[in-house]
């Protein structure tokens, strides 16, 4: 079973993008984390196929999330989801080899569907 | 016909008309020093010319003997005791016995008989010059030399007014260009102060409208679950959640109103300091 993990420090997000994971379909296992830096503690346990990463979280932001994965050379695939709509942001993202795509919330079923389909 | 007296008058008047015409061309005090140097001494005869010509807090010393010519442009009088009373009297006056006068080393190196030192003084609305001629027994100046003495005065008044108001006008020019620069570095100075206070305000405004975003798109998000949900998760899940987030919505929107008042009136604050400074 492929497995989506979500990471995002509010946690009515986690449950929005749990309810619609769902929606698309039931064939998923979902873990959620609102402490990225729990997250990026049992990375290795869930080895997720792919990884939903907010940018704007206390401790420890999106992109000290994506430093850490480029720093320790791990090649998990992640989207971002963010309220941003900062051209300045996507711009910063591309900078990353891991990120796959920049999705600003809230996002749309078929949009979810359409890269649940692609990625995994 | 033509009498011997009227020929050298004749000759005197066109020396003097060159005088006048390379009088006119001058630009400079120190073209006015050559000037005289060249011309004066065929107009009449004299040991030593000088005056003092004074406007405003302005005064022109010259001073004209054979071989040398001198002039200097000040703000002290720097009167000889003969041009104190002058100055004092206003009418011409006539010395004879000279080494009494503690005159300049100029008018006493002159060796020669019988020392004749004379002064006039023309006053013409400001400006005031102040003429003496040193002539000895070698170098005689005359009664009849007056007319030309007077003509060369008042052509020599006009000239210094004219270079005197030049001078003037240049240093006024220059004060208002002065300003003119000090202006410019203001303006720069402020317009950069205004551009890094738009810059602020504009981070501020994205800053909000982030902080606003985030509530709003977990609303937007759970409003677009609504259809899907059963009737007891919608109680029990969805509508509390979207209660929830609109009551952040509503904090983040509080928190932007305080800020950006409290902004405004930081921003408001400085502008009038620096209206009061400036």
């Amino acid at each position: 079973m492929k497995k989506i993990m979500l990471v995002d420090d509010v946690e009515i997000s986690n449950f929005i993008m749990k309810k619609m994971i769902s929606k698309v379909s039931g064939d998923y296992e979902i873990v959620d984390y609102t402490f990225p830096e729990l997250a990026l503690a049992e990375l290795a346990d869930h080895n997720p196929d792919i990884i939903f990463l907010d940018l704007n979280m206390p401790m420890i932001n999106g992109w000290e999330f994506l430093a850490h994965l480029q720093e320790n050379n791990l090649k998990y695939k992640i989207y971002i989801l963010t309220s941003s709509t900062s051209q300045l942001d996507v711009q910063k993202s591309k900078n990353y080899e891991n990120v796959k795509g920049f999705l600003v919330k809230p996002i749309n079923i078929t949009e979810l569907a359409d890269i649940l389909q692609t990625v995994l | 016909m033509i009498t011997e007296s009227n020929q050298v008058f004749r000759i005197t008047y066109e020396a003097f008309s060159k005088f006048a015409n390379s009088l006119n061309r001058c630009r400079t005090f120190e073209e006015i020093a050559a000037c005289l140097s060249i011309n004066l001494k065929y107009l009449f005869n004299y040991h030593v010319f000088r005056t003092v010509y004074n406007r405003n807090k302005t005064y022109v010393h010259l001073e004209s003997s054979v071989g040398h010519t001198s002039i200097k442009v000040d703000k002290i009088a720097h009167y000889l005791p003969h041009e104190e009373l002058l100055a004092d009297k206003r009418n011409p006056q006539k010395w004879t016995g000279i080494t009494s006068l503690q005159l300049s080393d100029s008018f006493l190196a002159i060796e020669d008989e019988d020392l004749e030192l004379w002064g006039w003084n023309f006053v013409n609305d400001d400006r005031q010059v102040i003429v003496s001629v040193l002539s000895g027994s070698r170098k005689r100046f005359s009664q009849k030399d007056i007319n030309f003495l007077k003509l060369v005065a008042d052509n020599l008044e006009t000239k210094l007014l004219e270079l005197c108001l030049i001078k003037e006008l240049d240093e006024k020019n220059h004060i208002i260009s002065q300003i003119n620069e000090d202006q410019k570095e203001i303006i720069t100075e402020r317009t950069s102060e205004i551009a890094v206070k738009n810059k602020t305000l504009l981070e501020i405004s994205v800053l909000n409208a982030h902080s606003v975003r985030e509530p709003l798109s977990r609303i937007l998000g759970l409003v677009s679950l609504l259809d899907a949900e059963s009737e007891e998760d919608l109680y029990k899940e969805i509508i509390p959640m979207i209660k929830n987030s609109s009551n952040d919505l509503d904090k983040a929107l509080q928190n932007v109103i305080d800020h950006t008042t409290k902004d405004l009136l930081e921003l408001k604050v400085k502008n009038e300091k620096n209206n009061v400074s400036g």
